[in-house]
């Protein structure tokens, strides 16, 4: 349960300081997503078999504050989740470098999918535009971002799972 | 009368000449360098006894003044750093004064509107939306599609309201589309945003003569935003050959990145014209 809670409260304060400080710390037009990092290292670090519920309840709470559909966050936020499940066995003896893959893939993943929801709205999207000014910029705070955050979280997970206990 | 010219006698006399005369000598000044010579050693001793006393003094002592010092050092310490964190909040109020007494002025300045300010709280998550959060929400009288403006010029408009916030979609957003009148040349025109925040000129007439640093306003056609507000200026135009309108680039009046606060225009009625859009 205390896993659970952790990750609750951990979910919280990365949606507050993405919507407080990181988003609005721009490079050129790009900024990065502190809720995707946290939620592709809790995911890396920590095996929780309904973690997904907790990613759908606070998706939906991000999904609820921002413009973006909510469907299109929570696809996001699930693929990032069952993709750090499935590689964390293969790569588990360099999770800095699954972190830095899951951070990569899921920046691009995440920007497809609002590029996406921009052109379905009927906005005018300049895909050049879109890579250089703003894709390029997150990609390269995300992956800044991922160090520190990846180091957090696994500190925090260790701290609250005994050693060879999985839960 | 044999008594008095004893050798006794004449030695306490010549004693008491001499010394008589010494006074003399000392009281005139003749003896001032014998004193000097004579006294000069005694001061160096005294001055050297003195040194090695202080010195002395000082090793048995200065360990308790150290301490003393140390807690002084720590208490003027504690001192400065809350005095400087009194500073940086000092700092941090006389920003939000001037930030909020700019805004009176625009108030005062259009007192055909009635406002509510807010602060802006959070910025939208996807980097290719324009949007804001703000403090204030429909407890506070804000609804669906209320201006949003600060002392500089036009932000955007009401998005979506829940109790206590509200979403603003600015007007650099790629959906945000604002109709405009260029000051100088008197011509409509559309102010359109775009996924990077920058924003274009659009459906301006080639025959018109647009110059840059023409100051655009709101026009109020299409009941979304009220007529008159400051959008930009003109940076840039184009005019391409086979086309019918000529494009320009908008330098905003407002700095998106640095809005802190900002003011909702109450009692503007927004027009839903959608009924009536072919």
């Amino acid at each position: 349960m205390l896993p659970y809670l952790v990750s609750s409260v951990g979910f919280l304060l990365a949606i507050m300081l993405q919507y407080g400080v990181v988003g609005r710390a721009p490079l050129a037009a790009g900024f990065g997503d502190i809720v995707l990092l946290f939620v592709a290292a809790w995911s890396l670090h920590q095996h929780l078999r309904r973690f997904w519920v907790v990613i759908v309840l606070f998706g939906a709470l991000v999904g609820f504050m921002s413009a973006v559909p909510t469907l299109a966050i929570l696809a996001v936020y699930l693929a990032v989740y069952f993709a750090a499940a499935s590689i964390r066995f293969h790569t588990w003896q360099s999770p800095l470098l699954a972190m830095f893959v899951l951070t990569f893939f899921g920046t691009l993943l995440e920007h497809t999918v609002f590029v996406a929801v921009q052109l379905f709205s009927g906005a005018s999207v300049s895909i050049p535009d879109a890579v250089g000014e703003v894709l390029l910029p997150s990609v390269l705070i995300n992956m800044l971002l991922a160090i520190p955050v990846h180091a957090l979280i696994q500190e925090v997970t260790r701290s609250i799972t005994p050693t060879g206990l999985e839960v | 009368m044999r008594n008095l010219y004893s050798s006794q006698n004449l030695i306490r006399l010549v004693v008491g000449l001499v010394a008589v005369g010494l006074v003399v000598l000392a009281i005139s000044g003749y003896l001032t360098p014998i004193f000097s010579t004579s006294v000069s050693p005694l001061i160096k001793t005294q001055s050297w006894l003195a040194e090695r006393y202080l010195a002395f003094k000082d090793f048995f002592t200065s360990p308790k003044d150290m301490a003393t010092l140390r807690e002084q050092n720590i208490q003027l310490g504690n001192e400065v750093a809350l005095l400087q964190s009194e500073i940086v909040q000092l700092q941090e109020n006389l920003s939000q004064a001037q930030i909020l007494y700019s805004l009176l002025d625009f108030m005062r300045s259009n007192p055909e509107h009635e406002y509510v300010a807010a602060t802006v709280i959070g910025r939208e998550i996807s980097p290719y939306m324009q949007y804001m959060i703000i403090d204030k929400g429909s407890n506070d009288g804000i609804r669906y599609g209320m201006p949003v403006v600060t002392q500089q010029g036009l932000v955007g408009r009401i998005d979506a309201v829940i109790g206590n916030a509200s979403r603003v979609e600015l007007i650099s957003d790629a959906k945000s589309v604002v109709n405009v009148r260029l000051q100088s040349a008197n011509v409509d025109a559309q102010v359109q945003g775009s996924i990077t925040g920058e924003m274009s000129l659009e459906m301006v007439p080639q025959a018109t003569d647009v110059q840059v640093g023409e100051v655009i306003l709101t026009s109020g056609l299409g009941g979304t935003y009220p007529p008159n507000i400051f959008v930009g200026q003109v940076l840039t135009m184009q005019t391409k050959q086979n086309t019918l309108f000529q494009t320009g680039s908008v330098q905003p009046m407002v700095d998106f990145s640095r809005i802190n606060a900002v003011l909702i225009i109450t009692n503007f009625d927004v027009v839903d014209i959608t009924p009536l859009v072919p």
